[in-house]
C-alpha cells in the first residue's frame, strides 16, 4: 500500500460496508408458521405449578394444559355448568353425597391414564400441600373411589360440587406418577390431560408448549400444535406486533387503542364480560372514615363516569356494589351517582362543612390505575374542600401498613378482585369478612359476615334464596359503604381477524380456548 | 514488583471489592420493605403457607444467619431459587449471561471495526470535510439516549421497511421447528459449529440492531480518542522531521500516530465493555433481548432478591477482571507503565 490514495479508499470502504451490514439484513423473519400460534403476554406467571397458581398469569398458561372436571358455562348458555374431565355427575337431594362419572380414554402428559384415583390424589395433594386455592376442597369430607372411571364425594354440609370443581384455580387435575412439586412444574415440567404441555420455559422471556398428542379431544389437520407465549412487557410493543401479524394474540393492550384497533385491517376486538370488580377500599380504623356520613359523602362525590372514560377508554360499566352485574348474585339496584350537592350536605352533617380534610390514596406500584383514578377524583374532592394525596407504594407495604398499624395506613386503597370459583362468597368472604387476609380496610359487620354465611349455605340446597341473601349482603355492604364500587372491568381480547373458533367463558376470564383455534384458509 | 506479585495482590483486593459489593447488596436487599415468602407463595396464599416457605429459605433467621448461609452456598456455586420463577438462578444464569456477552462482544467488534477507521481518517484529514462531518456524529451520537435510538431504528427497520425484525434473539420458527443447540450459550457460535446456517443468518439479524446501538457510544468514543491522539502526534516536531526526511504519509500515520492512540484506546475498549454490561439493560428491555439486563429489571421490579444479589456478584467479578486485564495489557504495550 504504497499509496495513501489507496488507503484511503479502502478505510472509507471498510467504513460503508459495515455501516450497510449493520442495517441492512439480509431478508426478514419468516412469518410464524400457520401450526403456531405466536401470543404475547406482560409478564411472566408467578407460578405455573396448577395446585397454587393463583392469579391470571398463572390461568393464562395453566388452562391449556390443565383440565378440571367441569367447566363453568358462558351465562346464556343451556346449562350453568359443563362437562369437562367429568361426563356426567348426580348428587342426593341435599347435596352433600356427590357422584362424578369420568371421562374415560384420558390420558396425563407423561402418559397415565386419568381415573377416578388421579381425582382422589389430585385433591388430596392440594389440600396437603396447604396450596393457596384449596380452600376451594374445604366442603369435602371424604371421597371413594367406586370404579375405575366414577368417584364418590361425601360433604360435610350441602356444597354445590359441580361448580366448586368448575373453579378457574387449584381444581387442575395432575397426574399422580409425575414428580408434582413447586420447582419441577416451575422450571418448564406439566402433569396435566389438557391439549397442550410445557415444551420449554425461560423465565420472564417466553414459554413454549406443544400439542399433547393423545388428546382425548383428538387432532385435525388445522388446529396448532405448537403455542409461544413471548413476554413482552412494553403494551406499545405488543401492539405493533399485533397489527402486523407478529403476534397473533396480543394480552392487556392500552385501551386508549381499542378504538383504532377495531378499525385496523387484520386485527379482530372482542370486548368480554368478565367477573371483575374494581373498588377502593375505606379504612374502617381511620378517622374520619369511620364515620358513616363522611363515608357517604365520599361515594357521593366520586366521577363515576369520568373514571370509566379517563381510565377504561370507556370500556368498564357502571358497577352496582361489590358483585359484578355479569355474574349471578349481583344487586342492580345499588349504583351510585355523583352528586356533589348530596356530598356537601353529608359532609355538614357530619360536622365538616368546609371540609379541611386530607385523605390518602394508596396506590400500589407497577400499576398505574389507581393513581390515575385518584388524579380524576382530586379536583372534585377540592370543591368539598378535602385534599386527596395519592402516595405509590408496593403491595406489601401497604398490605403490611394496613394489618400492623391500620391508624396510620391509607383513607382509600385500589383493588380489583376476581373470584376463584364462581361465586359471591368469594368476594363478599374473602375482602369483607371480619379478621380476613384481604380484609385491609378492616370493615366488620357480624350481620354481613352471617348473612354471607347463610347465602354460602344455601348455594347448593336453594339457588333463588341464595341469590335473595347475597342481593341483601351486597345492599348491607352498599349501605356501610364498605367500599367505593368503581365499576365492573371487562376483559378484553385483541386477536388477529384471521383466527377462527374463539370461545370465551368469564369463569376463567384470562384466557379462551387455544385448542379450538384455527387459522381460516 | 513482578508481575506475579502484583497479578496476586490485585487479585486479594478483588476478592474484598467483591465481597463489599456482596455485603452491601445483601443489606440493602434485605432494608427493602418487601415480603419474599409472600412472593413465593403468591398474593392469595394461607398464613400457614407462608410461613412454611418462610421456614424453608430460612427466611424466619436473623439477617447475619442468612448472609453466612447465602455466602456459603454462593462459593460452592449455588445462587438459590429465584422467589420469583421458582426456578434455580445458575439455570437461568446458563441462558441469560451469554445473551448479553453475545450482544456486548458484537456491539465493541462493531465499534472497534467502525470506531477506528473514523477515528483515524477523520485525525489525518483534521479539519476537512469528513472531520467536520464526523464530529458532528460523533458528538451526537455520544448525546443520543440509546433507547430512544432504538426506538427509532425499530420504526425504521422493522415498522417501514420491514427488514428486520422488532426484537427477541430468534424467530419462532426456529425456536420451535429447528432450535440452536445450546452449547455456548452464544447463538451466532452454536449456531456456526453446528452447520445451522438459516439459524445463523437468523440469529444475526436479530442481533445487528441491538448490537449497532449498543455500539453507537463507544463508537463515537474510540473515534474522538483516536483522532485527538493523532492529531495530537502529527503536530509533533518529530512528526515533521519524518516527514521532511520523506517519510510516506501512511507510515506516518500507522508507525507514529496510530501506535500512540492504541494504548489508551485499549483502556477506553475494556472500560466501555464494562460499561456495555450495564448499559444493555435499557437495549434489552427494548428489543426484548433476553439477557442478564432484562433478567435483573424483573428482579428488582419485584423484590426478587435472591436474583439481584446473583447478577450484582456476576457483573462485579466482570468488571473487576476487566480492570484487572487492562491494567495488564497497558503495561505489556506501554512500556512507559510500571506495575506496583
Amino acid at each position: 500500500m504504497k499509496n495513501p490514495k489507496v488507503m484511503h479508499l479502502i478505510l472509507v470502504l471498510g467504513v460503508v460496508l459495515t455501516l450497510t451490514f449493520s442495517f441492512i439484513g439480509s431478508g426478514t423473519a419468516e412469518g410464524a408458521s400457520k401450526k403456531v400460534l405466536s401470543v404475547g403476554i406482560v409478564q411472566d406467571p408467578n407460578d405455573t405449578d396448577p395446585r397454587s397458581g393463583y392469579d391470571s398469569y398463572a390461568q393464562m398458561v395453566l388452562y391449556h394444559m390443565y383440565e378440571a372436571l367441569t367447566y363453568y358455562n358462558r351465562p346464556g348458555s343451556k346449562e350453568e355448568i359443563g362437562p369437562w374431565l367429568a361426563t356426567s355427575w348426580e348428587s342426593n337431594k341435599d347435596k352433600t353425597q356427590w357422584t362424578f362419572h369420568l371421562r374415560q380414554g384420558v390420558k396425563f402428559h407423561d402418559g397415565t391414564d386419568f381415573n377416578a384415583a388421579a381425582v382422589k390424589y389430585t385433591i388430596e395433594n392440594t389440600v396437603a400441600e396447604k396450596m393457596a386455592p384449596s380452600w376451594i376442597y374445604s366442603p369435602i369430607k371424604s371421597m371413594e373411589v367406586v370404579d375405575e372411571h366414577t368417584i364418590k364425594f361425601s360433604c360435610k354440609a350441602p356444597a354445590q360440587l359441580d361448580l366448586i370443581l368448575s373453579s378457574g384455580f387449584g381444581a387442575w387435575m395432575i397426574s399422580p406418577s409425575a414428580t408434582n412439586t413447586v420447582k419441577w412444574f416451575n422450571a418448564g415440567n406439566s402433569s396435566g390431560t389438557g391439549p397442550y404441555k410445557f415444551a420449554s420455559r425461560v423465565p420472564g422471556t417466553r414459554i413454549i408448549m406443544e400439542h399433547h398428542k393423545d388428546y382425548w379431544g383428538g387432532w385435525k389437520e388445522d388446529q396448532f400444535t405448537s403455542i409461544i407465549f413471548d413476554i413482552i412487557p412494553d403494551a406499545t410493543v405488543r401492539e405493533q406486533m399485533l397489527r402486523s401479524g407478529d403476534l397473533d394474540v396480543a394480552y392487556e393492550l392500552n385501551h386508549d387503542s381499542i378504538e383504532s384497533l377495531k378499525q385496523a385491517p387484520g386485527v379482530a376486538v372482542h370486548i368480554e364480560p368478565a367477573f371483575k370488580s374494581n373498588f377502593l377500599l375505606v379504612n374502617f380504623k381511620k378517622p374520619p372514615l369511620d364515620n358513616l356520613k363522611v363515608r357517604q359523602a365520599l361515594a357521593q362525590s366520586f366521577p363515576y363516569d369520568a373514571v370509566i372514560a379517563g381510565t377504561y377508554g370507556g370500556l368498564g360499566t357502571r358497577g352496582s356494589g361489590l358483585i359484578p352485574q355479569s355474574m349471578w348474585g349481583a344487586n342492580p339496584d345499588l349504583s351510585v351517582t355523583q352528586d356533589m350537592a348530596k356530598a356537601k350536605k353529608l359532609l355538614a352533617e357530619a360536622g365538616y362543612p368546609k371540609g379541611g380534610l386530607t385523605l390518602e390514596l394508596w396506590a400500589s406500584e407497577g400499576n398505574t390505575l389507581y393513581k390515575n383514578i385518584g388524579e380524576i377524583w382530586q379536583p372534585e374532592l377540592a370543591k368539598l374542600g378535602i385534599k386527596l394525596d395519592i402516595r405509590v407504594l408496593s403491595f406489601n407495604t401497604i398490605t403490611d401498613k394496613a394489618k400492623t398499624d391500620p391508624e396510620h395506613a391509607f383513607d382509600f386503597m385500589g383493588q380489583d378482585w376476581y373470584p376463584t370459583y364462581v361465586t359471591p362468597t368469594d368476594f363478599f368472604y374473602s375482602v369483607f369478612h371480619a379478621g380476613e387476609f384481604f380484609n385491609f380496610g378492616h370493615y366488620a359487620n357480624s350481620k354481613f359476615d352471617d348473612l354471607v354465611l347463610k347465602a354460602d349455605d344455601m348455594t347448593a340446597s336453594d339457588r333463588a334464596g341464595s341469590i335473595e341473601a347475597f342481593k341483601q349482603a351486597g345492599k348491607m355492604l352498599a349501605d356501610d359503604v364498605g367500599a367505593i364500587f368503581m365499576y365492573d372491568a371487562p376483559e378484553i381480547y385483541t386477536i388477529r381477524s384471521d383466527l377462527e373458533g374463539y370461545e370465551y367463558s368469564p369463569g376463567y376470564s384470562a384466557v379462551f380456548s387455544f385448542y379450538k383455534l384455527k387459522r381460516k384458509k | 514488583m513482578s508481575r506475579l506479585d502484583y497479578l496476586i495482590r490485585r487479585l486479594a483486593l478483588a476478592i474484598f471489592v467483591v465481597i463489599g459489593v456482596l455485603t452491601i447488596t445483601f443489606i440493602v436487599s434485605h432494608l427493602v420493605p418487601s415480603d419474599p415468602a409472600r412472593l413465593f407463595t403468591g398474593p392469595r396464599a394461607s398464613k400457614e403457607k407462608i410461613e412454611e416457605t418462610r421456614e424453608r429459605f430460612g427466611l424466619n433467621k436473623s439477617i447475619p444467619t442468612q448472609f453466612v448461609k447465602y455466602v456459603k452456598s454462593t462459593i460452592q456455586g449455588d445462587f438459590g431459587i429465584s422467589f420469583k420463577t421458582k426456578t434455580a438462578i445458575l439455570t437461568d444464569l446458563k441462558i441469560f449471561l451469554p445473551a448479553t456477552l453475545e450482544l456486548v462482544i458484537l456491539s465493541l467488534l462493531l465499534a472497534v471495526m467502525i470506531g477506528i477507521p473514523i477515528g483515524v481518517y477523520s485525525g489525518a484529514h483534521w479539519g476537512k470535510k469528513f472531520d467536520l462531518l464526523g464530529r458532528v456524529l460523533t458528538t451526537s451520537g455520544v448525546s443520543i439516549p440509546s433507547f430512544w435510538l432504538a426506538l427509532v431504528l425499530q420504526l425504521i427497520f422493522f415498522s417501514w421497511l420491514g427488514w428486520l425484525p422488532l426484537g427477541g434473539r430468534l424467530s419462532r420458527d426456529f425456536l420451535i421447528f429447528a432450535p440452536i443447540p445450546h452449547i455456548t450459550g452464544f447463538n451466532l457460535i452454536d449456531a456456526a459449529i453446528t452447520g445451522h446456517w438459516e439459524a445463523w443468518k437468523d440469529a444475526l439479524i436479530h442481533i445487528i440492531t441491538p448490537a449497532f446501538v449498543l455500539a453507537v457510544y463507544p463508537i463515537c468514543l474510540i473515534s474522538r480518542m483516536i483522532r485527538g491522539s493523532i492529531i495530537e502526534v502529527l503536530t509533533q516536531d518529530y512528526v515533521m522531521a519524518a516527514r521532511a526526511g520523506g517519510m510516506p504519509e501512511h507510515l506516518v500515520l500507522f508507525r507514529f500516530a496510530l501506535k500512540n492512540a492504541i494504548a489508551p484506546t485499549l483502556t477506553v475498549i475494556s472500560l466501555v465493555f464494562a460499561y456495555s454490561i450495564s448499559g444493555s439493560v435499557l437495549i434489552e428491555i427494548v428489543f426484548n433481548w433476553p439477557g442478564l439486563g432484562k433478567y435483573i429489571t424483573d428482579a428488582i421490579i419485584n423484590a426478587d432478591f435472591p436474583v439481584v444479589l446473583a447478577v450484582t456478584l456476576i457483573v462485579t467479578i466482570i468488571y473487576v477482571l476487566i480492570n484487572l486485564f487492562v491494567d495488564l495489557l497497558q503495561a505489556a504495550i506501554d512500556p512507559r507503565i510500571r506495575l506496583g
